[in-house]
């Protein structure tokens, strides 16, 4: 089975080479996908280090990065795509983890970490789950799995609106009958760099008001 | 003192004006102009004879004639913007699509311009 690794990066440089190189050693085929990062500059240093990568010319979110990386591996006829984040939290034996859940067949693999999270993330994600009817416990993990069907349905128009790796691609996923799995995984504690989701409480709840829109609308 | 009709028919002229200069200059498109033309007819309109208002607005049963014409703007600018809201939302996700399409091609085009970089092909 042959596996593409993604990893989206905005603005996020200082931790990438050392993550691209982790991964290295588990994978034989990365490709980076910048999201219009304000600094081109790194592009050089990946193409030094011998790494692929994709680039957008401005900012389309970091779920738009993923569907970029999707198009290209279907392009390029890989069966599966783990996406990984670029700033370290992910760590690469864990990724490697992914891979033998695809090969079972399952279309949608989840990275979970059971520690993740303070009280107020707890409390959203209980929420969430209740509302959307989801099993899945750690819907914000950006360490997933993706089959070959999965890349081809999640490029399409429902897909297209969204803006994280998250509950609402989750949510239409399960929608239309993609078959998902979680999987413990460790995570590092993330360097210096706020999560990418929650940043602030003020985009915490747009994010919450986004996200609930999405779902209840489809769910009525 | 100048009849009103003067100043609702100056007022009108100039909305219309507007209107067929911005599509001249193709600041308006076309399809578009079609919408605002018939705004811009039914103001100058309007503005020649107000009493027209007077007289809906007495078939209506409404007393006070120029509330109707607030009404009747204010749900036609409603519901021009709800269709400009459509308008962005489809316009983002079709630049979306694009651009990562864009993203894809360009990095073909690298591998095949490259053919003997053995990054480039991915297996």
């Amino acid at each position: 089975m042959r596996i593409l690794v993604l990893v989206p990066v905005y603005n996020e440089w200082p931790h990438l080479l050392p993550v691209l190189k982790g991964l290295r050693q588990y994978f034989s085929n990365i490709l980076v996908v910048d999201d219009g990062s304000d600094d081109k500059s790194f592009l050089s240093h990946l193409k030094d280090g011998g790494f692929e990568y994709l680039s957008f010319p401005f900012n389309l979110g970091h779920w738009s990065a993923i569907q970029a990386g999707f198009r290209y591996g279907l392009v390029k006829g890989f069966d599966g795509v783990i996406t990984c984040d670029g700033d370290g939290q992910h760590l690469p034996e864990e990724a490697h983890k992914i891979a033998p859940y695809l090969e079972q067949g399952y279309d949608v693999v989840i990275g979970r970490d059971n520690e993740r999270g303070d009280l107020t993330k707890k409390v959203c994600w209980t929420v969430l789950n209740a509302l959307s009817g989801l099993k899945i416990r750690d819907f914000t993990s950006g360490l997933r799995g993706y089959g070959r069907s999965a890349m081809e349905a999640l490029i399409r128009d429902p897909f297209l609106t969204l803006h994280y790796q998250d509950l609402g691609v989750l949510f239409m996923a399960q929608k239309q009958g993609l078959k998902m799995t979680e999987v413990p995984v460790r995570m590092h504690e993330r360097v210096g760099e706020k999560s990418k989701v929650f940043p602030t409480l003020p985009s915490v709840l747009r994010y919450l008001f986004i996200t609930l829109t999405f779902i209840l609308v489809r769910r009525l | 003192m100048i009849p009103y009709k003067i100043t609702t028919t100056v007022i009108a002229a100039i909305i219309f004006l507007i209107i067929f200069v911005l599509v001249r200059r193709g600041k308006l498109q076309e399809k578009f102009a079609l919408t605002w033309f018939s705004i811009g007819i039914i103001v100058v309109t309007l503005g020649l004879f107000p009493v027209i208002i007077d007289k809906i607005a007495w078939l209506t049963g409404i007393s006070y004639p120029p509330a109707l014409l607030f009404v009747i703007a204010v749900g036609v600018l409603l519901i021009q913007n709800l269709y400009l809201f459509i308008f962005a939302s489809q316009n983002e996700v079709r630049i979306k699509e694009l651009l990562q399409q864009v993203a894809v091609l360009n990095k073909l085009v690298e591998e095949l311009r490259n053919p003997d970089n053995p990054k480039a092909g991915t297996d």
